[in-house]
């Protein structure tokens, strides 16, 4: 069975999850980021990691989102927590349009096109 | 007499632009000791040219705060305009010009910047006039106010022979004789149209060169990077507007452009992206936000900035008639005028020719916290582009000197969602 990880360190919280090859979520972790975000990334991986009873080793591919991706070290990829949110709710609820993203630093709007692709997207600055 | 430069013969324009930058803060310091009269002009609407024929030495306050900005010593000025009471809401160049005054006109290039003989504002800027007011009550300089008539309406069109534009130009030059009575008043020296012609013929030239320039960078891969090399030339053809040694320079550089499209070689190694700029730079962080694009192998082709702020206002394609010099400076100054603020306000005219010239692949405006008259409209110019082109674009915002508005981590995580949508798109249409 092969199994891929998403880790979102976003400015308030480290989000987890892994998914099976059917894109079945078999494990998801929440934590706190504090000072140390390399840190968090790496607290909630292990968490949904364990929480999904498998090793990391288990894990064939880590995609890195959120403000903190690049501190991701262990992350094969890094994208835009625009682009993740467009594929993941189209993929859940496939006549998505709109994503709203209120998060701890931000808030995003994003406009999905038909294909499931970002059309286009609004970010402020701060709460 | 001013010091000039040596020949460009043999040199690279990098290295000739950078002495002629050194030339003119030179000159600019020694000015009062040459008893060389001053003038402080703005880059916008200037009558650079009468200012030459009276040998006025050119101060441009706002390239003196974007140097600022650009050496990383702005917040110590802007600190100072604050501490005396001007609001954080203030434009930045203002500020850091206030903080200049208040610092003795000791500038950070090393130079002291003498104070003017004669400030001229123009009615192209809301700030301008007030700024001008500024020199006014702190130096005691005169403040010599243009005002030019800007376009009535979005698709109104100045056209050469109607009444209106008749009545523009007239309205125009009058203001012109005024300005060079005055002139002959704080220098002792009389008119000489001929001279006027001479230094016209210059512009003339500098312009049409200008204009190549910024049709090479049409060419794939795009020779130069508009907001980064483009703000070099840019520096140069406002300070040597007029003379010699700055139609020798743009010839110069005219010459390496066209060999590096010759040769294709592209300002970026992998350009994969073709942009469009619009709005004014962050001069206190344009190299890295720059980078954030060509990382991606994004390159700004064109921008708007480069049309309304190189010297003369929007200028590309207008030309004097050096054989009626003050009729045509008129004319010129009306048109470049109107031309010039149309890209403020009714931009998408201006910016819809440069996606199609320039084939870009996206348009990333720049709104600036400084200042909401050149953020004006871009909400709408995106919605527009978007809607009615399917073209993708960018909104970022920071500001021009001022490095509290800089946030690095949100801006790149706009960038990089801003090319992961580009990539998608390439890969819809069946691209790489």
């Amino acid at each position: 069975m092969l199994y891929v990880a998403g880790v979102d360190v976003g400015s308030t919280q480290a989000k987890a999850i892994v998914l099976d090859e059917r894109a079945r979520v078999v494990g998801e972790a929440i934590l706190d980021v504090e000072m140390n975000m390399s840190t968090a990334a790496q607290q909630v991986f292990d968490l949904v990691v364990a929480n999904a009873n498998l090793s990391p080793d288990d894990i064939a591919f880590t995609v890195a989102t959120g403000y903190g991706r690049y501190r991701v070290t262990f992350g094969d990829m890094q994208v835009t927590e625009i682009s993740c949110h467009a594929r993941g709710a189209t993929a859940e609820f496939p006549k998505t349009r709109t994503v709203l993203d209120i998060g701890g630093q931000d808030t995003k709007a994003i406009r999905i096109g038909d294909a499931g692709e970002v059309v286009d997207f609004a970010m402020n600055d701060k709460c | 007499m001013a010091a000039t430069t040596n020949s460009t013969q043999g040199a690279d324009a990098r290295a000739v632009g950078q002495r002629l930058v050194n030339q003119w803060l030179a000159n600019v310091n020694s000015a009062p000791e040459r008893g060389q009269p001053v003038a402080y002009v703005f880059v916008m609407g200037n009558a650079v040219e009468i200012l030459r024929v009276f040998g006025f030495e050119l101060v441009f306050p706002e390239i003196n705060s974007l140097q600022t900005g650009v050496r990383k010593a702005a917040p110590e000025y802007l600190a100072k305009a604050e501490d005396y009471g001007f609001s954080p809401d203030v434009c930045s160049y203002v500020k850091a010009d206030v903080g200049l005054m208040l610092s003795e006109m000791a500038h950070p290039s090393g130079i002291r910047i003498p104070k003017p003989d004669l400030a001229i504002a123009s009615s192209l800027c809301n700030v301008y006039i007030k700024w001008a007011e500024i020199w006014e009550r702190h130096f005691g300089a005169p403040a010599f106010v243009l005002d030019i008539p800007g376009k009535r309406f979005a698709t109104w069109k100045p056209i050469p022979g109607t009444a209106q534009y008749d009545a523009d130009k007239r309205w125009v030059e009058g203001q012109l004789k005024d300005l060079i009575a005055q002139c002959e008043r704080i220098t002792g020296k009389k008119f000489d149209p001929d001279r006027l012609a001479e230094v016209e013929a210059n512009v003339n030239e500098m312009v049409r060169l200008w204009v190549e320039i910024l049709d090479l960078n049409r060419q794939r891969p795009a020779p130069y990077n508009s907001m980064l090399d483009g703000l070099t030339y840019i520096g140069v053809l406002n300070a040597w507007r007029g003379t010699p040694e700055g139609v020798a320079y743009m010839r110069l550089l005219r010459d390496e452009v066209a060999g590096k499209v010759a040769r294709g070689e592209g300002r970026a190694a992998n350009e994969r992206f073709r942009l469009i700029f619009s709005g004014t730079p962050c001069y206190v962080n344009m190299r890295r936000l720059v980078e954030l694009f060509e990382t991606h192998g994004g390159v700004f082709a064109a921008s708007d900035y480069l049309t309304y702020a190189a010297g003369g206002l929007d200028s590309s394609g207008l030309f004097y008639d050096p054989s009626r010099p003050l009729e045509s400076l008129a004319e010129v100054t009306t048109l470049a005028s109107q031309l010039g603020l149309s890209n403020h306000f009714f931009s998408h005219h201006t910016l819809a020719q440069q996606v199609k010239d320039y084939a870009a692949d996206g348009i990333v405006y720049h709104g600036i916290k400084s200042c909401r008259t050149v953020a004006t409209s871009m909400a709408d110019n995106r919605e527009y582009f978007t809607t009615r082109y399917g073209l993708h674009t960018l909104y970022i915002e920071s500001d021009l000197i001022d490095p509290r508005y800089w946030s690095d981590a949100q801006i790149k995580n706009r960038v990089d969602a801003f090319f992961e949508v580009l990539e998608q798109r390439a890969l819809l249409k069946g691209g790489e």
